[in-house]
């Protein structure tokens, strides 16, 4: 079996398999979250690649226990990844990984959280064809400071039969670099009919809206209570309706210039 | 010193030149895209000295200007395509590379990163390339040979191309390969911007491909991501 060992915010992952090429595809995957490390794995993966009479097959185990079967290697590797990306949002030690789109925008960070399916990609794709720099389409990730970090994995867009990996500079965007405050959150549902829309709402009410998408809440609440605060504070928020993401661009963009230099308190 | 007269560099100057004009002022470039079946094998075109494998990004570091014209510009554009889970194979022959090629999976490359998506199960072939002193020896159909095994293996059913109508060799080497044209595709630049239309078609053909709103009735392409 060959191993790959990988490193992401203080966490070390290893992925065994018996394909060097399936390691090789994700070591690639991963190449902008994690860097390859020979340490010693926290938890581990191991993808078998199986050939028998229907064609080549794929079990994945998470540790000894069985995990699921895929027919196709990228099949296997989604699902590996998707685990990983979820376990290292749990269980990384100095940091608060709240599900939400996040772009920069003349340095400043805007945060759109939302559950899987919410359109935050759709979100991040479009303020990224206006110019935006691109942190993160799934991870908004938070140090204890309440500074949001680049997550920038390829971009998972949905399409009807399944979704494409798109990565920023695919999409003439640059990478977001170094740590930034957050200056805006944004609440956006998508519905098919909806103009724009938009209210803010109380840091309060933020603070409970960032909860709800905060993947290790159950685990670590005072942390990331702590982490959440600062971003309420100092934040905006608006909770708003929205329909084509591209509508959506410019009133964002216009809440960011009138609201960013107004700080609020709890 | 060296005054840079020579015939050399007028040529790659007036190269930059035009290479400006085509993408950035006004060009009308044609393409075609071709399509082949992955159940189609054909096993006489096979090169034994040549052997294929999946690559990675060790593989395209390594890769150079010459023999394999791959400068930094493209080498950063296949590490971002890696990323986006594209696959590159390289063709080696005595420890050395003579053959490198990208496969893209259930979406298609109409120009540099404008990707429109696809039904599944769907590959797209592009940026194949042998290196000059490996021409002539049939790779590109070997090469196809090797994939289209891979890709049965893996549950794909068709393989796309899309070349430039100009370049005679390719489209050559790809009938051979088993591929057929699918249809032609224009592409309008004026004053930076771009503009791609589809042959009747080559319109109905990515209409049971592609979702239905990246085309106009008329063939123009409507959105694109770039």
């Amino acid at each position: 079996m060959n191993e790959l060992v990988l490193e992401t915010h203080g966490l070390r992952i290893a992925v065994r398999s018996n394909s060097a090429m399936l390691l090789e595809q994700l070591r690639n995957r991963t190449a902008s979250v994690a860097a390859q490390s020979s340490g010693t794995p926290q938890l581990s993966y191991t993808i078998e690649e199986r050939r028998g009479e229907s064609g080549l097959s794929y079990a994945i185990r998470c540790g000894t226990g069985r995990m699921q079967r895929s027919t196709t290697p990228r099949e296997a590797l989604d699902a590996v990844l998707r685990r990983m990306q979820l376990h290292v949002a749990e269980e990384a030690p100095d940091h608060i990984f709240v599900h939400a789109g996040v772009v920069s925008w003349e340095g400043k960070a805007i945060l759109l959280p939302g559950r899987t399916f919410s359109g935050k990609t759709s979100l991040v794709v479009a303020l990224l064809r206006q110019g935006a720099a691109y942190y993160s389409d799934e991870y908004a990730v938070l140090d204890r400071c309440g500074k949001v970090h680049p997550y920038a994995r390829p971009l998972q867009v949905r399409v009807a039969g399944g979704s494409r990996l798109w990565t920023a500079h695919m999409l003439g965007a640059e990478v977001g670099s170094g740590p930034l405050d957050v200056a805006l959150v944004v609440f956006a549902k998508y519905h098919l009919t909806s103009c724009w829309q938009a209210r803010p709402v109380s840091p309060g009410n933020a603070l409970l809206r960032l909860l709800a998408n905060t993947v290790c809440a159950r685990k670590r609440p005072h942390e990331a209570l702590a982490c959440l605060r600062l971003v309420a504070v100092e934040a905006p928020a608006y909770v708003a309706m929205r329909g084509d993401s591209g509508d959506a661009v410019k009133p964002i963009l216009d809440l960011l210039a009138r609201d960013s230099k107004v700080g609020r308190k709890l | 010193m060296t005054v840079p007269t020579s015939v050399a560099v007028l040529r790659q100057r007036c190269g930059s030149v035009k290479e400006y004009a085509r993408d950035r002022i006004f060009s009308v470039t044609r393409s075609i895209l071709f399509e082949t079946s992955c159940d189609s094998l054909d096993d006489s075109a096979s090169a034994p000295a040549v052997r294929f494998r999946l690559a990675g990004a060790a593989d395209l570091g390594a890769l150079g200007e010459k023999p394999h014209e791959y400068d930094v510009s493209a080498k950063k554009f296949g590490f971002d395509r890696l990323q986006g889970g594209d696959s590159f194979v390289v063709g080696e022959c005595d420890g050395d590379v003579v053959f490198y090629a990208w496969l893209m999976h259930d979406q298609i490359d109409l120009d540099q990163n404008v990707l429109i998506p696809t039904a599944e199960h769907i590959a797209y072939s592009y940026r194949v390339f042998t290196v000059e002193k490996a021409r002539g020896r049939r790779l590109c159909g070997a090469y196809y040979t090797w994939l289209k095994r891979l890709l049965q293996e893996e549950g794909c059913k068709r393989l796309i191309c899309r070349i430039g109508a100009g370049n005679r060799g390719s489209i050559r080497a790809h009938t051979r390969a088993g591929f057929e044209p699918c249809g032609d595709l224009w592409k309008f630049v004026l004053a930076r911007h771009c503009t791609y239309r589809a042959d009747r078609r080559l319109r109905e053909w990515l209409g049971n491909l592609c979702p239905a709103e990246y085309f106009s009735s008329s063939g123009l392409l409507l959105r694109h991501n770039s």
